[in-house]
This record gives C-alpha cells, sequence and structure tokens, in this order.
C-alpha cells in the first residue's frame, strides 16, 4: 500500500480504538457488574445524630435485610430509626400513631412537614435557551400570571419580544434597557439564572451574568424595571434559583465551590467541600444538609439557620468502582470513553498503566507473532506503529488492528 | 380475474389510507384561526347554575388577541370579576392570600383549610385498561415494617392462585396455598376474570384487590400480617360489573360501571347508590368533587355533558356544552366539498367514519370521475369491463381517495386484452 | 475531461430515481414539520406554545433524525450496490483513468448529490421556521439537527467504504463499525447539547470521506 494509504489507515485504526473503547467497558460492565450494599445517611433534628441504614442482599439465598445504626455505632430497630426521622417517614409514623407533637420546640403540623424541601445541586452545564418570560413579581394574585412576550439580552440590550407577530417592543425594550445601563449593565448577557415557570410562589426574577462576568438582578414590578448589581468577590460558572424562602439561588464558582445567595444579595460560601459538586440537599427550618456520594464516600453536611457548619459526617461507600469486577476491569482495558451529560463531550477515563500493561504486552507478543507468519516485513515503520498502537491501546488496538489490516 | 380482485382490495386499502391521512394534512395546513376557541363550563354554587367560558380570538390578520368571555345558559354575560365573586370553592388559594376568604358559603361555616380539603379532580372510565393478569399484592400493615414490602406478584389461575417470587421466578407453594384455601371457603370459582386495584399505593394498601371470579361474583381480596383477608362483595342491583374506579374522596370508595352502562357509587360501607347518568359504555369521564358538589363529565362525538350532583349522590342539574360539528369557515366549507370522508379513531367510539354531506362534495366528486373516464377511453378501457366500472363507481363513491387508489394500482392490461382491444378497434 | 463527463452521466443514470425520491422525502417531512409547527402555533397562541416549548424543551423536529441517514442509503446503496454485484466496478476500472480518480469521482458526485438533496431543504426550512420562532430557538434547532445531517453524509462514505471492500468478512465487520460510529451521530439529546460534540462529528465525518482510500486499494497497480 501507499504511504498515503496506510497513513489513513491508521487514522482508521484509531476510529476503531475509540468505538471500542466506548463499547467494551459499557458491555463488561453490563454483564458482570454485582448489586452493591446500598447506605442511606439521613440527620435526626431530634436526637442530632446521623441515622444510617445499610441494606445486605445475598443473591444466592435472595434474603435481604437492614441494619440501622448512628455515627456511634450504636444499633436501632427499624421502628427506633423510623422515629428519629419524623420529615422522612411522616405517613408511616402517622399511620403508626408515633408522630412527635413537637420538634425543637415548634408544633409538629402538616404546615411544618410541608415546609421541607428537597432537591438536586449539579454543577452540569447544559443548554438552556436565552429567551424567558418575566413576570410581574408583585401582581397581588397567589401566583404569577404567564406575560404576553418574552426577553432576551443580546448586543443591542435587552429586548421584548411579543410571540404572536415575532417582532420587538421598542418601548418596554428602551424603558428596561434604561434600568440596565443605569445599573452598569454590559450587554450581551453570558447567562440568564431563573425559574421560568409559573408554578411558584412567588416570583423573584432572573440573575444575570452580564459581558464582564457581573451579577444583575432583574425584575418587574409593577410594569417597571427592577435592576440592581451585586457586589461578588466569586467568578459564577452557574447558579440554581430556589423556589422562595430565605435564599434567592444557589452558585458555583469556578472551582465547583457552593455559595448562597440570600434574599439581603449577600452571598456567603458555605461550608462544604466541593468533591464532584453534586449534592442532594433537605432543607427545613431547622437544619439544612447536603449529602455528596462520590467513588469513595458519602458526606453529610449539616448547617444550621445561618448555613454555618452545624455538623458533619463521612461514611465509606461501596461503589461499582471499588468492586472486584471493576478492578479486574482495570487490568482488562486501558481506557474508557464516556459521553458526557448536559453538553456532550467524550471524556476518555484512563485506567492505571501498572495494571493493563500485562496484558498489553502480551497482546503485542501475539501481534507480532501474526505478522511474521503472515510474512509481513519487519523493517516497515508502520508494522512497527501497529505493535505500538496494540501495547498503548491493549485490546482495542489488537482488535483494531486486526479489523483494518495492512494489504499487500 | 384474481389478480384484479386482489387489486380492488389494494385500491380500497388505498382510499382507506388517503380518507385517514388527507383531512389531517387538510386541517394542519389550513387550521382555522380566529372565532371559534376553546370552551369550559364550571358551575357556580352561588349562582347555583352553570357558567361558559370561552376564549375567543379577535382575529385581525396580524395582530391576534385573544380573550376570555363568559357566559350562562340563556345567553347571559358576565364580566371577569363578577365572576370571580361567583366561584369561592375554586379560588380558595387567591381569596385566602388576599385575606378576603369569607366565614360562610351558602350558610355553611367555611376555613380555607375545609375546602382545599374537600377538593378533588379524577377521571373514571367504563372501558377496562390495560391488563395483564399480574398484579402486586400489598399488606395492610406493610408501613410498619419493611420486611413486610411485597417480593412476590400474583395470579389467579384455573387451578388456583399464584404467588411468584419476583428474584427467582418460582411459586411461593405455602403463600399460594393459604390464600387459594381461603378463597375457595367463600365458594371463589376459579380462574379469575379480571382484578382491579387503586393506582393510589396506600389505597390499594388499605383496600386491596376487586376481584371478579369466573361466575362473575364480587370479591375483595387484601392480606393483612401475611394471613388472606377475602370478603365477598354484592353486586350492584346484581348486575355484572363492566371496570371499577376507586374513589379518591373519602365519602367514595369505588366508582362501578356495569355491563349495560349503568353508574353506581360504593360508599364506604359497601353500600350503593345509582347515579342518574346516561350510558357510559366505551366512555371516560371525569369526576370534579368539591365540599358542596360531585360533578360528573361525560364525552360524546359533538358535545360534552356536565352533570352536577349534591353529597347525597342526586341529581341537581346538567347542561350540554356543543362543539359544533359543520364549521363555518371558508377552509371548513372547502373541506366538505373536497374531502368526502374522514376516517379516524377514538378511544371510547373505536373506528368511524364521518361523511361530509352528500350535497356538498358529489360535484367534485362527479368531475374526478369525469377526468378519469377520460383517462380510462384513453388507454382503451371499454365500459364493458366490469372492472373499469368499479374503479369508476370508487370515483363517484370516494371522490379524491378513489381517484388516488385507481391510479395508484392502475389496472394493468394483459397482453392477450391489448391484442383483443385493437383487433376489436379494427 | 469528456470521460468523467460520462463517468458522471452513469452514475446519475443510476441514481436519478432515488434521488429525486430522496429530494422529496426531505422535503414533505421538513415542510410537514413546518406546518405542523404552524398548526399548533396558531390554535395554541404564540404565546402559550413558545413558554411550551422553552419549558420542557419539546423537539418538534424530532421526526426528521433519521431522514439524512435515509437519503444516504437511498444514494449510496442506489449508486454502489450495481458496482458490487458481480463486481461491475471491473468495468470502470478499465477507463484510462487512475483509478482513485474513477473512484472519487463517484463518491464526490454522491456527496454533491447528497448535498443538493439535503441543504435546499434545510434552507426552506430555517426560512419558514423563522417566520414563528426568535434565533434564540431557531439556532439551538439547527445546530441540534446538524449532527443528523453530517451523520447523512458520513453513512454515505461508509457506505462507499464498505461497497469496495472485497472481502465479506471485512465487510460485516465495517458495518459494525459503521453502526457504532453513526450512533454518535443520531443520539437523543436534549436541544443545543450537541453543540460541543460537532467538532468531533466533523473530524469523523471527514476521516470517513477519505476511508474508500483504503478499501479500494486493491483496484491500483492493476489487480482486480
Amino acid at each position: 500500500m501507499t504511504s498515503a494509504t496506510k497513513i489513513i489507515r491508521l487514522f482508521l485504526v484509531l476510529l476503531g480504538v475509540t468505538v471500542l473503547a466506548m463499547t467494551l467497558p459499557d458491555l463488561y460492565r453490563k454483564n458482570f457488574e454485582e448489586r452493591p450494599v446500598k447506605k442511606l445517611i439521613y440527620y435526626s433534628e431530634i436526637s442530632k445524630n446521623f441515622m444510617i441504614s445499610e441494606e445486605f442482599s445475598d443473591t444466592l439465598t435472595h434474603e435481604s435485610n437492614t441494619v440501622y445504626y448512628d455515627q456511634t455505632g450504636k444499633q436501632y430497630t427499624e421502628r427506633e430509626y423510623n422515629r428519629q426521622l419524623p420529615f422522612l417517614y411522616t405517613r408511616k409514623l402517622a399511620l403508626l400513631g408515633e408522630l412527635p407533637d413537637s420538634v425543637n420546640g415548634v408544633k409538629f403540623d402538616q404546615q411544618l412537614v410541608k415546609s421541607t424541601k428537597r432537591g438536586m445541586l449539579m454543577p452540569v452545564s447544559s443548554f438552556n435557551f436565552q429567551l424567558n418570560p418575566l413576570f410581574e413579581s408583585e401582581s397581588g394574585k397567589v401566583r404569577p400570571e404567564q406575560p404576553d412576550d418574552l426577553f432576551r439580552i443580546n448586543r443591542h440590550g435587552i429586548e421584548f419580544l411579543n410571540p404572536e407577530t415575532n417582532r420587538i417592543l421598542p418601548e418596554k425594550s428602551r424603558l428596561f434597557n434604561e434600568a440596565l445601563e443605569t445599573a452598569g449593565f454590559q450587554a450581551p448577557a453570558r447567562d440568564i439564572y431563573g425559574i421560568p415557570s409559573t408554578l411558584k410562589a412567588r416570583d423573584d426574577g432572573y440573575f444575570i451574568i452580564d459581558n464582564e462576568g457581573e451579577l444583575f438582578h432583574l425584575k418587574m414590578v409593577k410594569d417597571k424595571p427592577y435592576c440592581r448589581h451585586i457586589e461578588k468577590d466569586i467568578t459564577v460558572s452557574s447558579m440554581k434559583c430556589m423556589v422562595p424562602g430565605d435564599l434567592y439561588a444557589y452558585i458555583y464558582d469556578d472551582r465547583q465551590q457552593l455559595h448562597i445567595l440570600r434574599t439581603d444579595y449577600s452571598i456567603k460560601p458555605l461550608p462544604i467541600r466541593p468533591g464532584n459538586g453534586r449534592f442532594v440537599y433537605s432543607v427545613n427550618c431547622f437544619y439544612k444538609s447536603y449529602k455528596n456520594t462520590d467513588n469513595d464516600s458519602i458526606r453529610l453536611y449539616v448547617l444550621n439557620a445561618d448555613y454555618d457548619l452545624e455538623d458533619y459526617h463521612a461514611m465509606e461507600n461501596d461503589s461499582y468502582a471499588k468492586s472486584s469486577v471493576a478492578q479486574i476491569e482495570q487490568y482488562l482495558f486501558p481506557l474508557k470513553i464516556m459521553i458526557t451529560p448536559g453538553y456532550a463531550h467524550l471524556i476518555p477515563l484512563f485506567n492505571p498503566p501498572g495494571r493493563f500493561i500485562w496484558l498489553n504486552l502480551f497482546l503485542m507478543l501475539v501481534l507480532a507473532g501474526i505478522k511474521i507468519r503472515h510474512h509481513r516485513n519487519l523493517r516497515d515503520p508502520f508494522n512497527w506503529l501497529d505493535l505500538a498502537i496494540a501495547g498503548a491501546f491493549g485490546i482495542f488496538g489488537f482488535i483494531a488492528v486486526l479489523i483494518f489490516p495492512n494489504r499487500k | 380475474m384474481l389478480i384484479k380482485i386482489i387489486r380492488i382490495i389494494a385500491v380500497l386499502f388505498a382510499v382507506t389510507a388517503a380518507a385517514s391521512v388527507l383531512p389531517r394534512l387538510y386541517d394542519t395546513t389550513f387550521s382555522s384561526r380566529g372565532g371559534r376557541g376553546h370552551k369550559d363550563i364550571r358551575y357556580s354554587e352561588i349562582l347555583k347554575d352553570f357558567i361558559i367560558s370561552e376564549y375567543v380570538y379577535s382575529s385581525e390578520k396580524s395582530h391576534t388577541a385573544g380573550q376570555t368571555i363568559y357566559y350562562d345558559r340563556h345567553g347571559k354575560s358576565y364580566s371577569r370579576d363578577s365572576v370571580d365573586q361567583l366561584f369561592l370553592l375554586d379560588n380558595v388559594s387567591q381569596l385566602a392570600y388576599e385575606g378576603r376568604f369569607p366565614d360562610t358559603i351558602c350558610g355553611m361555616a367555611v376555613t380555607p383549610e375545609l375546602v382545599s380539603s374537600e377538593a378533588f379532580s379524577q377521571y373514571y372510565s367504563a372501558q377496562p385498561g390495560l391488563y395483564y393478569g399480574l398484579c402486586e399484592l400489598r399488606d395492610r400493615k406493610s408501613y410498619t415494617s419493611r420486611s413486610l414490602e411485597p417480593r412476590d406478584l400474583f395470579r389467579i389461575t384455573p387451578e388456583g392462585i399464584q404467588f411468584i417470587v419476583c428474584e427467582t421466578n418460582q411459586i411461593d407453594e405455602e403463600k399460594s396455598r393459604r390464600f387459594t384455601t381461603e378463597l375457595t371457603r367463600l365458594d371463589f370459582r376459579f380462574p379469575a376474570l379480571r382484578m382491579w386495584t387503586s393506582p393510589d399505593k396506600s389505597v390499594s394498601e388499605a383496600i386491596g384487590y376487586y376481584v371478579t371470579d369466573s361466575k362473575n361474583y364480587l370479591y375483595c381480596l387484601s392480606m393483612e400480617l401475611s394471613t388472606p383477608v377475602v370478603q365477598k362483595l354484592e353486586k350492584p342491583d346484581n348486575k355484572n360489573i363492566r371496570n371499577v374506579n376507586f374513589g379518591k374522596s373519602s365519602d367514595i370508595r369505588a366508582l362501578l360501571i356495569t355491563e349495560d352502562g349503568d353508574t353506581y357509587i360504593q360508599h364506604p360501607d359497601l353500600s350503593y347508590t345509582r347515579l342518574a347518568l346516561p350510558s357510559s359504555l366505551g366512555k371516560s369521564g371525569t369526576l370534579n368533587g368539591n365540599l358542596f358538589y360531585r360533578i360528573f363529565t361525560l364525552p360524546d362525538r359533538n358535545r360534552q355533558t356536565t352533570f352536577v350532583f349534591d353529597r347525597d349522590f342526586r341529581l341537581l342539574d346538567s347542561c350540554s356544552l356543543y362543539y359544533s360539528p359543520r364549521p363555518q369557515s371558508t377552509a371548513g366549507v372547502f373541506k366538505e366539498l373536497l374531502l368526502p370522508l374522514r376516517i379516524g379513531q377514538t378511544a371510547w367510539n373505536g373506528f368511524y367514519a364521518d361523511w361530509s354531506p352528500i350535497k356538498r362534495f358529489i360535484w367534485f366528486n362527479l368531475i374526478l370521475t369525469a377526468i378519469a373516464l377520460y383517462y380510462k377511453r384513453k388507454n382503451g378501457n371499454r365500459l364493458s369491463d366490469a372492472f373499469t366500472v368499479t374503479d369508476l363507481l370508487l370515483v363517484v363513491v370516494f371522490g379524491i381517495y378513489g381517484f388516488i387508489g385507481i391510479f395508484a394500482f392502475p389496472l394493468k392490461r394483459s397482453q392477450k386484452e391489448i391484442v383483443k382491444s385493437k383487433s376489436a378497434d379494427l | 475531461m469528456t470521460i468523467l463527463k460520462h463517468l458522471i452521466y452513469k452514475e446519475w443514470v443510476k441514481t436519478r430515481w432515488f434521488a429525486s425520491i430522496a429530494l422529496l422525502l426531505n422535503l414533505g417531512v421538513l415542510v410537514y414539520i413546518f406546518m405542523s409547527l404552524r398548526s399548533s402555533f396558531l390554535s395554541a397562541g404564540g404565546v402559550t406554545y413558545l413558554s411550551a416549548l422553552l419549558t420542557y424543551k419539546t423537539q418538534f423536529f424530532s421526526i426528521y433524525r433519521y431522514i439524512p441517514l435515509g437519503i444516504a442509503l437511498l444514494v449510496g446503496i442506489s449508486q454502489f450496490a450495481p458496482e458490487i454485484t458481480d463486481k461491475r466496478i471491473k468495468l470502470a476500472l478499465h477507463l484510462p483513468l487512475h483509478n482513485l480518480r474513477i473512484i472519487y469521482t463517484m463518491v464526490v458526485y454522491g456527496f454533491v448529490l447528497l448535498a443538493l438533496c439535503m441543504i435546499p431543504g434545510i434552507l426552506i426550512f430555517t426560512g419558514l421556521i423563522s417566520i414563528y420562532l426568535p434565533a434564540e430557538i431557531t439556532l439551538p434547532v439547527l445546530q441540534t439537527m446538524l449532527p443528523w445531517l453530517l451523520g447523512g453524509f458520513c453513512a454515505y462514505f461508509l457506505i462507499a467504504m464498505i461497497a469496495m471492500e472485497p472481502v465479506w468478512k471485512f465487510r460485516f465487520l465495517y458495518l459494525l463499525v459503521s453502526y457504532k460510529v453513526l450512533s454518535l451521530f443520531f443520539m437523543h439529546l436534549p436541544i443545543g447539547n450537541a453543540v460541543s460534540l460537532l467538532p468531533v462529528l466533523c473530524l469523523v465525518t471527514c476521516l470517513s470521506s477519505i476511508a474508500p482510500v483504503y478499501t479500494s486499494y486493491r483496484f491500483n497497480k492493476g489487480q482486480l
């Protein structure tokens, strides 16, 4: 084959390696993955302890049992465990007649239970339309009403659009542009964060990052614009706006550290180590708890009403990455390629070289044997490249080199 | 000969396909804008009558604005503000927010919490839904411990009830035997015809399953602390049951539709009340309830009827909303001229064929027939041939669909026929 | 030069009906999507329709997903299937031109035909939906559809590559590889999220465009 063809062949081999790196590790895991032990951790407002439940299941006997304990190691029965967590097991305790009368001096009624909010926080960047409805913040109605226009902020500043006609409303746009300029806004906007739905109790408007990275708060109050610059000393990476409470939003900075933006416009970093940035939160009027699960550990942070650290507990996590099946995977495959959620990227995840190098070397020798048997020219540098690919990419390289053979 | 008959069948398939697709394409292309809008009907507890709201477009070419108008059965119109005052039970959250919620409504002492807790909305259907015959039986006391969470699914076969353990796909013989014995003790005739439970997990836990045996008797099957709890229930007026819906409010245990289409309410004490509703066969309706009323809405081909009952399920009033069957817009008129029928399918009516009025479409059909006749003559098809006549009849009856059909599958002539027709010409 | 013209005419004769179907299919689906959009927009009202679209990120255009793939199959198979039956490609390769030039004339012809089938439709589609949708929605819609178009081109090149491969064992293997490669183009991603994948997809498409060089190598040096 000509050199040009051989180079093209090499690119095809690399394409084959990529495709195999996306497919084979996935197939392997689907076939051999075992069910991990399920561990849950919650914070009890009653006893101020961390309550942990661990579920064991035996695939042979098909039995499963759950043990309950706290951070000191003391064991609990299922009932005692439920009683420590009235916000979580409200229905069950109500049916058993074991709901507490009050918690921390506050009467435990329907309203208190409903005030608990749970959700997830993720620093994932995903596409969002840069076109949003600006609600009337003080309409006097119990819920905000759907407005007749949508706004965007491009290099011309803010523009209000009439969806029916697809035309700009010049008057309203001009009015709001003046308010933006007065506040020091530099168009166009980089990001717009808010809750563009009418299913919320109160409208807090939108939080906008301008072209210089400054943060602004935009609302419409009685048809008049309200725009205010918010002082900050961090770089905002993403925000998640909250349904009305004591917070406007959570902010992730460029190091994935979590901050809160309070309704008095103060920004406070949370005493939480970022980790992988994904948190499950549960907040009520007593405590705010944030749970982070990664491959090694589960960490639960408990903050008080002022968002200062009240308590913290970490425990080992039994995840796929720690199982023996995953360990064997590291001996078999040099890397795996995954597709990120949100904005799609292909990310290679490399395994430790010390593990897969043995299989790679073995496959290299096998390949060399095959080449010799087929009387290939061992002085041809492309044949050595083939061996190098098998050595570097292991089983992926071995298969790819054989799928796209050197034609004589 | 056989080929020609098969061809006619193919043409009919093409006609059916065209009659399903073309009207929808036409509607998508020429949607009627302006004029008609979405209609809604509500019953006012203050007025003791119905108020209809309709969203109308004030159609100007480039600038459409829409607004909602309100009027009652007699045509009297109401403004938005006056309407808000007529619906207190519906507006609890807004009135409470403004601090304007009254202390009494219609002479009854009320609080916002009381009114909100009494409001509910549910669907009910006379048509049983998708059914696999394999169900999950929850223990009534499963909330006490995780060990009582269900690990199996059950089915009722001619041999008896069988519990299949999910993990192993094997039958739990001991549990199955216990339940079969209990069912047999109450004269249950295996297999079960049908089983129903509530989609709400807590209601399903409390009530269990309603099961009809092979002799059409009704049973209630439940489980408490792993022991079977079976009860034979009375049937409403001894009629066979078509479908069971479970209730969302505390005064309705279940809504049963019998095989003749009657609707019965089963109360928590297991007694029945027959509702003065027309036959529900093949239909699904909605039930909206509040502090004073139970309001049923049943659909129909061209209309929707709302029935208002009091809390004792006595019929107070009813009103029908008509959807105009013959749209007056130009697009609608042209549709009737061009498209003779529309074939479609609804959940409650199955397949239907909706014909336009004959005197509208027959003219276009005749024009198409003339064109088809011209082409047939040009190709040498004789009118004496039965299949040619069939083709033309198809165009007369089915208009443009028939036209498309007969040209999609052209009448191929065999060599013998071509020779024969040419020799006939000579 | 006239040899090339005859060659192109031969390709045209093979593919003209299939390309016409492809063109009509492309236009038909895109126009239908627009009609559907228009109908929903008018009956729901602009405000309601747009706010639902923005909140739920509904992909009103998703039925177009596999159309580029279908067009690539129509053009590619109609062009190359006759060549591989009875190895008829040998006839074309007897022409007094370098083999690679002949083959790539065919491939470039197919690529241009594909572009002519797809691009005008997309341009018309963009113009039509811009009547009802602002740029903030139109652009992400096109960004989401772009991987499907690239997937169509990539699929065509891969069909050419597989057709030129003589050994059936390798044809089957390349079919498997092609399936996996194309699955990158047709993932079910939410609106706008595919934009970060576009550089990789362009790279893969370019690579696949030179892949037929590798499999058609056996025709070089007069080996057939």
